[in-house]
């Protein structure tokens, strides 16, 4: 059986799984003593880690007063902790990498196509050729009477005189 | 806590009166220096009021406030090179890393040392009872990574004091 992660288990503690993550981590602890005591060692060490730094620093404070050139009257419009929307969301990398690739291959696509489509209406002119419809032994070659005969991919003759 | 992004209009005493104590709980705990802490938070509300009073608006003070205090005090730490290595702390007596400390506070003192600075922030955060969101946008580290960088500063905050002969447990 695979354990839980060290860090999954902190994320539990703390309210911080998704709720996918919680019904998974929950499962797992009903059928593992061994993540269920890690879990309790976790916690115990979390509360007590904190209880120290909380008393280590609870010290009493004065507050010092305001510099004399700092206006303590000035207005501010005060927003707290930043809601979810103003810092830019940070997918996981592979999630990025997937996004990135299909952007590449849509884009080339669009590149592509261009050219094929000139192809195919080139491709529509198989054979073009030059005939003199009828010799005058008088005129130059230049001069000559001649029929242009087209023929398409699908074997039609066109003739352009 | 602190998760209400609504508006409100408050004077700079306030904001001031309101979170000194806390910013200077922050700052005492990374730079493990009363006098240098005190100076640090004082700079903060300096730059906060120099920005506000020309004009420029600080979108979610709390963070901005947090952030710029852990930047200066991770500033103050590179310049004196406060952090010690572990060898360092080995040969130091406790009672040169705090002078007026109970026994405990020397310990916690002393672990706390061996920290990085984004280790001391994260804690310190961590232990005031912030979000993984406002650890994370305070601290720079980002999201998904805060649960894995909080978890191993625990355990080495753990190894830290055991050393020191304190048991977590």
């Amino acid at each position: 059986m695979r354990h839980i992660d060290s860090d999954i288990l902190q994320k539990y503690l703390d309210g911080e799984v998704s709720t996918d993550e919680k019904t998974g981590v929950e499962a797992h602890l009903t059928s593992c003593d061994i993540c269920s005591f890690r879990l309790a060692q976790l916690q115990g060490r979390a509360e007590r880690i904190k209880r120290l730094l909380n008393q280590n620093s609870d010290v009493e404070v004065v507050l010092p007063p305001l510099p004399s050139n700092i206006n303590g009257k000035l207005s501010v419009n005060v927003s707290d902790f930043s809601a979810s929307s103003e810092s830019r969301v940070k997918r996981p990398l592979l999630k990025r990498w997937t996004i990135g690739l299909s952007a590449a291959c849509l884009i080339g696509m669009v590149f592509l196509y261009k050219p094929l489509v000139c192809r195919s209406e080139n491709q529509k002119i198989v054979r073009m050729q030059r005939e003199i419809v009828e010799v005058d032994a008088n005129r130059p070659y230049s001069e000559q009477e001649t029929t242009l005969s087209i023929i398409d991919a699908e074997g039609n003759v066109t003739y352009v005189e | 806590m602190l998760t209400n992004p609504s508006k409100r209009l408050k004077t700079f005493e306030d904001i001031y009166a309101e979170n000194h104590a806390r910013l200077y709980r922050l700052a005492i705990r990374m730079v493990e220096d009363r006098e240098s802490a005190s100076d640090i938070v004082q700079e903060v509300f300096m730059a906060l009021y120099e920005r506000l009073n020309g004009g420029t608006v600080v979108l979610y003070l709390n963070t901005w406030l947090y952030r710029v205090t852990i930047n200066k005090c991770t500033d103050q730490l590179n310049r004196q090179k406060r952090y010690r290595s572990l060898e360092e702390v080995k040969d130091t007596p406790a009672e040169e890393s705090s002078q007026d400390g109970s026994e405990k506070s020397q310990i916690i003192q002393l672990a706390l040392g061996l920290m990085k600075p984004s280790e001391r922030a994260i804690l310190s955060m961590y232990s005031e009872g912030f979000s993984y969101k406002e650890i994370s946008d305070a601290t720079g580290i980002r999201f998904t990574s805060v649960s894995k960088t909080l978890s191993r500063s625990l355990d080495k905050m753990e190894q830290q004091l055991k050393k020191q002969g304190y048991e977590t447990y």
